[in-house]
């Protein structure tokens, strides 16, 4: 579905998209820019993160608790986050509040304090954060995955770095990141809602306008991922399994087709994988596929928690999956079926207005374009089933990449 | 579609408009008892279509507890018409979702998809709650899958502390049950105990069809009576009464993890005393919901104790719980405890100000709009609503009630209910710790 919208350049070069809609009472703002674990390097590992969690404590006019305390004031929203090669700022606020709201969002961006305190604080927090994550066995997988696909490409890092590079960090080098992705603004604002646009448009260009947003930021060589096993041991009752092979880009020619590839492996219920480790053999309870498609670096994995004493199987019945879709080519209900299911995915995908917001921005951060996701629906749609033969046969056939989290004495296995 | 003689069903419009969404809605109540609630919404062609079931693990036995949640997987296995898998196929053919939740009080299966597949989705939903096959042999596999869920749950920290928590505020009352059962209790569920389980509790007095998105509410409850008419009537569920008091002995379990989790319960009314959970509402969201509250800023701000800190209520049929839960270095436990307690004390003995009653009000407020913002999440409201207070509008008194609260109000009730000598503790953390 086109997401409508009017596209207006401030005057310093921020792009606003902005979608006025009157389904509902919310309104919803997203800022873009190219940060994260790409533009990092290895010893400033979860900088993108730090600075983003420390934004929305305070600004030059208010205190960390004033800030928040006006921003519940309003039933408001505010959330930064840095991924891998996009961070985001986003505001959730109602028709009613979004002016002061979208006030506050703006002080965020043009004037972070980023004071002492709050950096040391949210260092802290971090710090116990990351003890967290490794106790969640799911994440762990997914971790070690990219640590083994990435090797040394900078996606390899976690997006909230490791314990040795967070705890070093300090207020200068937090300012320093921030300088450094800001420059000192936003490249990219969507703005979908229940809002007046022209008074959102001068609001914006009032306070971002006069503000530079500096050259397109140059992204770093693309990843060369290889693949690998690496294990994990723990004494745990569920063994956590990932196996998976690099995949096209959003810009490969072969994305629409491998987005069909993995809707078949792993969309829904009634997905290969569903069907046969879970439906079948009883192996889990959760069994899917993961695609992380990106500019550069994406792959396609299939994950699944089992059994402890049944991880060998599991791990089999994963990598047969992987070679039957190679082997046994997809029949025309499978791949018919595919297609209907990306055409509806996509449109209940942005049924609410963060979610259209973000997909705009995304398209247009990435520099895909607005109809980007119109465009690739309509060649998914034209996939033939030789298409797909030759997509699998050239993307599921080299080395896999296998993640286990298993229990401790697990016997070593190979497939 | 065959036309029945069915007696077309009255239409009642609760609510009105500029009312907080989900309302406006309609509610009609079919001749066997069956409600029905619709909410049109046209800003996109999307719909969902959601089955309520006032069944869930409070109406089980202790012999066979788990069977609700067992029998929710069942459902999805097909029916004469509709064989083995034809449900998720279709519905990924549709380009839509299904899943389904059991919780201690329902049981509810949807599916979101383009408008365009309505009745697919209706059709879907209402031939497997009327005629399940509920095959023998996908029992047995199904068992193991629960046994997976299972095992997932009790290896995940957060997992394992609800469930301990639960059980100690609750006891071996309905309301301490798990939800997902235990190996062993499901071991005992044959196909004939699973067929009564069935036949016995998925009946028209306990279903509320919601419905939501791009479609025509008249049309639409002419269409869902028509279905749903063969559906026997059976009798509504009963409210299990208010366990025994909790005894204050810490439960505690270990796992292998860095972090240690902890959560303490206090017992409360149930949801019939609306003003309670009004003032406690707002009493958890001033004490423990978001950046503004008083146990973030003294255990995170200030302190750096703890990597998180809530607090929140969950109210039941007859009674209830006030929890807070946190994250913190499992040597810290006891520094943390007596923290939150002195910021629990604080509160009862010296109370809050103003500013601080009208930012949790616009927060609970504001979150509400936020929840409701899907089609999903709108049958996901107003099928609660019917099933747990008999009454899909009972959102907007809730939301009076808050709006109603004082200062003097939410002290008092957490002063009633929240002495923190008396709170139900758990903990799951590193062995030694």
């Amino acid at each position: 579905m086109v997401l409508d919208h009017r596209k207006h350049k401030l005057s310093g070069g921020t792009t606003i998209l902005a979608r006025p809609l009157d389904g509902n009472d919310i309104v919803a703002v997203y800022a873009a820019l190219p940060m994260g674990t790409l533009y990092e390097a290895d010893e400033e590992a979860g900088i993108s993160q730090l600075v983003q969690s420390v934004l929305p404590r305070g600004t030059e006019r208010r205190s960390a608790n004033a800030f928040q305390d006006r921003l519940a004031e309003l039933g408001a929203e505010l959330d930064a986050s840095a991924g891998t090669d996009v961070g985001s700022v986003t505001l959730k606020a109602t028709a009613a509040t979004w002016e002061p709201a979208a006030e506050l969002f703006l002080e965020a961006l043009t004037e972070p304090a980023f004071a002492e305190d709050e950096v040391a604080s949210e260092v802290e927090q971090t710090l116990g954060a990351l003890e967290a994550r490794e106790d969640e066995l799911m994440t762990r997988a997914l971790d070690l995955f990219r640590e083994v696909f990435y090797g040394d490409h900078p996606y390899h890092k976690p997006a909230i770095g490791y314990r040795e590079t967070v705890r070093e960090v300090d207020r200068d080098q937090v300012l320093a990141a921030a300088h450094r992705f800001y420059r000192p603004t936003p490249r990219v604002v969507t703005a979908v809602g229940r809002f007046d646009i022209d008074r959102l448009l001068a609001m914006f260009e009032s306070t971002l306008g006069p503000l530079p947003t500096g050259l397109p930021r140059a992204r770093p060589p693309a990843a060369e991922p290889g693949g690998g096993t690496q294990r994990i041991a723990l004494d745990r009752d569920a063994a956590y399994l990932v196996y998976g092979f690099p995949a096209p880009d959003y810009t490969h020619p072969d994305y629409p087709i491998a987005r069909l590839v993995d809707a078949v492996l792993g969309g829904s219920m009634s997905s290969r994988l569903f069907i046969e480790l879970r439906e079948k053999r009883s192996l889990a309870y959760q069994v899917s596929t993961l695609y992380s498609d990106r500019l550069d670096g994406s792959f396609l994995a299939g994950y699944i928690v089992t059994d402890p004493d049944r991880v060998e199987e599991a791990a089999r019945g994963l990598a047969a999956e992987f070679s039957r879709i190679v082997t046994e080519p997809i029949g025309a209900d499978e791949l018919s079926a595919a297609k209907h299911y990306l055409r509806g995915r996509f449109l209940l995908g942005v049924e609410t207005n963060m979610a259209q917001a973000s997909r705009l921005a995304a398209y247009e951060v990435y520099g895909l374009g607005h109809d980007f996701g119109d465009k690739w629906m309509a060649e998914v749609q034209a996939v033939t089933a030789a298409q797909v033969r030759a997509v699998v046969e050239r993307w599921l056939t080299g080395s896999p990449t296998c993640a286990w989290v298993v229990r401790t004495g697990t016997p070593e296995f190979e497939l | 579609m065959n036309k029945r003689l069915v007696t077309p069903p009255k239409l009642t419009t609760v609510g009105r408009v500029g009312d907080p969404n989900p309302a406006p809605f309609d509610r009609a109540q079919l001749d066997n008892g069956a409600r029905v609630l619709v909410r049109a919404n046209r800003a996109q062609p999307i719909v969902a279509v959601d089955l309520w079931l006032g069944v869930g693990a409070v109406d089980e036995t202790d012999e066979h507890v788990g069977i609700s949640h067992f029998l929710e997987h069942m459902f999805f296995k097909g029916t004469e018409r509709f064989p083995l898998g034809a449900m998720d196929r279709l519905v990924k053919e549709m380009g839509g979702y299904n899943n389904a939740a059991t919780s201690l009080e329902f049981t509810h299966y949807f599916i979101v998809s383009p408008s365009e597949y309505f009745e697919t989705s209706l059709d879907l939903l209402t031939e497997h709650l009327l005629r399940p096959t509920l095959p023998p042999r996908e029992l047995e596999r199904e068992r193991r899958v629960v046994k997976e869920e299972i095992r997932r749950r009790n290896d995940s920290p957060h997992g394992r502390l609800f469930t301990r928590l639960s059980r100690a505020v609750f006891g071996d009352s309905p309301y301490g049950r798990e939800v997902l059962g235990t190996p062993e209790s499901l071991d005992r569920i044959s196909t004939d105990v699973m067929h009564r389980y069935w036949s016995d509790h998925y009946a028209a007095e306990r279903l509320v069809v919601a419905i939501a998105g791009d479609i025509d509410p008249a049309t639409v409850v002419e269409q869902v009576a028509e279905r749903l008419d063969p559906l026997r009537r059976g009798a509504a569920g009963t409210t299990p009464p208010e366990p025994p008091p909790p005894t204050a002995d810490p439960v505690q379990d270990t796992m292998e993890i860095n972090q240690g989790y902890l959560a303490w319960g206090f017992r409360t009314a149930g949801r019939a005393d609306l003003d309670e959970l009004c003032a406690l509402e707002v009493a958890s969201t001033v004490l423990g919901y978001g950046m503004t509250s008083r146990l973030y800023r003294r255990l995170i701000d200030e302190l750096r104790l703890v990597t998180s800190v809530s607090a929140w209520m969950y109210a039941l049929g007859a009674t209830g719980v006030l929890g807070i839960d946190a994250v913190c270095a499992p040597d810290k436990r006891a520094q943390v405890e007596a923290e939150i307690s002195a910021v629990v004390s604080t509160v009862i003995e010296a109370s809050f100000d103003e500013e601080e009653l009208h930012r949790a009000k616009a927060m609970l407020v504001a979150d509400f709009a936020y929840a409701n913002e899907t089609n999903g999440a709108v049958t996901g409201t107003l099928g609660e609503h019917e099933v747990l207070f008999g009454d899909a509008g009972a959102f907007r008194r809730l939301l009076e009630g808050i709006a109603a609260v004082t200062v003097e109000d939410a002290t008092r009730a957490l002063a009633e209910r929240g002495d923190p000598t008396k709170a139900v503790r758990a903990w799951v953390g590193p062995d030694g710790a």
